[in-house]
């Protein structure tokens, strides 16, 4: 029936744009927690948990002072990077040396305190930012498009690509590489790979404080949005590479794209499930991911 | 100044610890009196204390039989509680769609759990550390979406088990009972294994798997049986927390707050000891019942800032306290019968050597 395989033709159009869309948000959350694992061995699993912390104090700034949630970006990143930068030196190097096992549970531990302050806090209810101009919208190849979507993806791009600038044109980006390389040959030669540490995570979780605002902006959140943010942070860690930031650009494009056309094609119920089929596909096939480094697979594999 | 006080203070209780938990004959006696308070439990325990003890051993079960791939083996499988949920509702669709008696279905789910584990070992193993850890936790996640989306196991709904004839009160003794006997059973598998070759080709693949698999290892092989192992215990526990509740859903069966417990309970008792999970499944048991009781609005935070305490203080487990123990001991007694040597930190290889430090390649 042409009718409805033009209809189908246009809906599936519509989530590719759409998923790209979402593809740079998640890209923006991955490429933190690439950056994490790459550098410092860490698997981050409290991730999610400071893109909420960025919602929330976009939601907060918009909700009490009205200031709009594009300009409280920020604020919120700023905040976060001051978070990170303490969580990190403070608890985590501490144990970053020893195993994985404790490590991954000290995050896991961080973020069950970090949900309950927030359950504790400002309950269990889902918010929304509304902003005045919530509904205008733009074409694109004849599909409405939320223009406050479109911004969204331009800023978490223009992160993104930042965040890859910074890595390889400036000398504290290069002390980072140098240190997620070999960390003891980076103290040879001066680099404070302790300071280091504490500023790829504090710029990481910035990142994710970030993503948390821009999700802000387009969807309603909640303290307990975290979890399934950490899990999509993994997914596009994972297919970009880890320790990539331009895999991970891609990565998040990739799967915010097959999530919203697969859900398209297979039912909106079957989105998470998605993920986590290309995740465990990605892990048994290519574990270096899409673009990854097989040495860096390697290396980190062999702990 | 006052810093120093509490620490000689938490470091002479610690030394007590250590010596009674280092000496064999304390440890009999207090494994003895501990086994006849536990038979004897129903007794004396009310209803509440019964069913905090019931989840005690449930959970000291899920630690132990965890610590057969995480513990021997090194690896951090992080989606146990998925074969949980699937003995549990094995026996759930046993007993109502497939009309199978209790034993049947039970047995049922402890063959599905093999089954899968052995299915999915094979590929999930062949990953190393923090991979193996995601790539699980992915396998878990994925099956919670299954089964949310499957309508015939329930979906979203879930699935009720017909209540038995049995009065509350017998029931919470025979559930209690089926909890410990199948805590003595795991606990008499892992030592059992602990002791045999498989045992030991676990630690070795721990320690160095490459040099485990040139000494002639196979190390697929054991990792699999590990894995098998550590399923085939959450599917039978599984399996008797459904009759228990009466009720089972995803978000029950594939509780995430529940393998974090089996795990945090693995990390506090000591990884790699055949009894440190079960001490850690009871001390976790008592925080979260403490925790649970004074404030239940906290009680997730609670439990986190007991984790990171517990990591930062005791990284090893509460086992490691006896392990500690036993060193000072036996440095205290070659101290006693080798007074000529002043040496004792080289753990009685007193060759004069000028470098004697063996070098880590």
């Amino acid at each position: 029936m042409p009718f409805a395989g033009g209809e189908r033709l246009w809906a599936v159009s519509q989530a590719l744009i759409n998923g790209i869309l979402l593809g740079g948000i998640y890209a923006c959350i991955g490429v933190g927690f690439s950056l994490i694992y790459g550098v410092m061995n860490v698997l981050n699993f409290a991730h999610g948990s400071f893109c909420m912390i960025g919602a929330f104090i976009t939601y907060w700034l918009f909700d009490l002072s009205g200031l709009d949630p594009f300009l409280s970006l920020p604020i919120s990143m700023i905040c976060l990077f001051v978070v990170g930068y303490v969580v990190q030196s403070q608890l985590i190097a501490r144990v970053s040396g020893t195993s994985i096992f404790l490590t991954i549970i000290l995050t896991f531990a961080i973020e069950l305190i970090i949900i309950n302050a927030a359950l504790v806090a400002w309950s269990a209810d889902v918010r929304a930012v509304t902003q005045s101009y919530a509904s205008s919208h733009v074409e694109i190849a004849g599909n409405a498009v939320p223009i406050v979507r479109v911004a969204v993806f331009a800023i978490a791009l223009a992160l993104t690509v930042a965040l890859g600038f910074f890595m390889n044109r400036t000398m504290t980006g290069q002390a980072i590489q140098a240190t997620a390389l070999d960390r003891y040959a980076a103290e040879l030669v001066g680099i404070n790979t302790a300071r280091i540490h504490s500023i790829t995570f504090a710029i990481s979780v910035a990142l994710a404080g970030a993503a948390g605002s821009l999700i802000a902006m387009t969807a309603p959140i909640d303290p307990q949005m975290g979890a399934e943010l950490t899990i999509k942070g993994f997914i596009v860690a994972v297919l970009g590479g880890l320790g990539g930031v331009y895999g991970a650009l891609l990565g998040g494009l990739v799967l915010g794209v097959t999530e919203l056309v697969g859900a398209q094609v297979l039912g909106p119920s079957y989105q998470s499930t998605i993920g986590l089929a290309i995740l465990l596909i990605v892990l048994v096939v290519r574990p270096r991911g899409l673009i990854g480094k097989q040495f860096f697979a390697e290396i980190r594999a062999a702990d | 100044m006052g810093r120093a006080t509490a620490q000689t203070a938490v470091g002479n209780a610690l030394s007590v610890v250590e010596r009674v938990a280092a000496s064999k004959r304390w440890r009999l006696g207090i494994g003895a009196a501990v086994t006849v308070l536990v038979l004897a439990g129903p007794l004396y325990m009310n209803d509440y204390n019964l069913r905090v003890a019931t989840t005690i051993a449930m959970i000291a079960v899920l630690a132990t039989s965890w610590n057969v791939i995480a513990g021997f083996c090194g690896y951090l499988a992080f989606g146990n509680v998925a074969f949980f949920g699937l003995g549990a509702y094995a026996v759930a669709v046993g007993i109502t769609e497939l009309s199978l008696s209790y034993p049947v279905a039970l047995a049922l789910g402890v063959v599905l759990a093999a089954v899968v584990a052995t299915v999915f070992g094979f590929p999930l193993l062949r990953l190393r550390g923090h991979y193996f850890a995601i790539a699980t936790l992915a396998l878990l996640l994925a099956t919670v979406e299954l089964f949310n989306n499957f309508s015939w196991v329930g979906g979203t709904q879930g699935i009720s088990v017909p209540l038995s004839q049995i009065s509350p009160d017998a029931l919470g003794n025979i559930i209690y009972y089926a909890m410990v006997g199948v805590l003595a059973l795991a606990l008499l598998t892992v030592f059992a294994v602990s002791r045999s070759r498989l045992g030991f080709a676990m630690r070795a693949i721990r320690a160095d798997e490459a040099a485990a698999s040139t000494l002639g290892i196979n190390t697929t092989f054991h990792k699999v049986v590990a894995f098998v192992i550590s399923a085939v215990f959450p599917a039978l526990v599984g399996g008797v927390y459904v009759q228990w509740v009466v009720f089972i859903d995803p978000s029950l069966a594939f509780d995430l707050n529940l393998n974090l417990e089996f795990v945090m309970a693995g990390l506090l008792g000591g990884l790699g000891s055949l009894l440190g999970p079960l001490l850690g499944a009871v001390v976790l048991g008592w925080i979260t019942e403490f925790a649970l009781s004074t404030t239940s609005q906290y009680h997730l935070g609670l439990l986190g800032i007991a984790i990171v305490l517990v990591i930062l203080f005791l990284p090893n487990g509460i086992v490691s306290l006896g392990r500690r123990g036993a060193m000072r001991r036996g440095a205290a007694r070659r101290r006693r019968s080798a007074p000529v040597s002043r040496d004792d930190a080289a753990d009685g290889a007193t060759i004069a050597a000028p470098d004697a430090r063996r070098s880590k390649l």
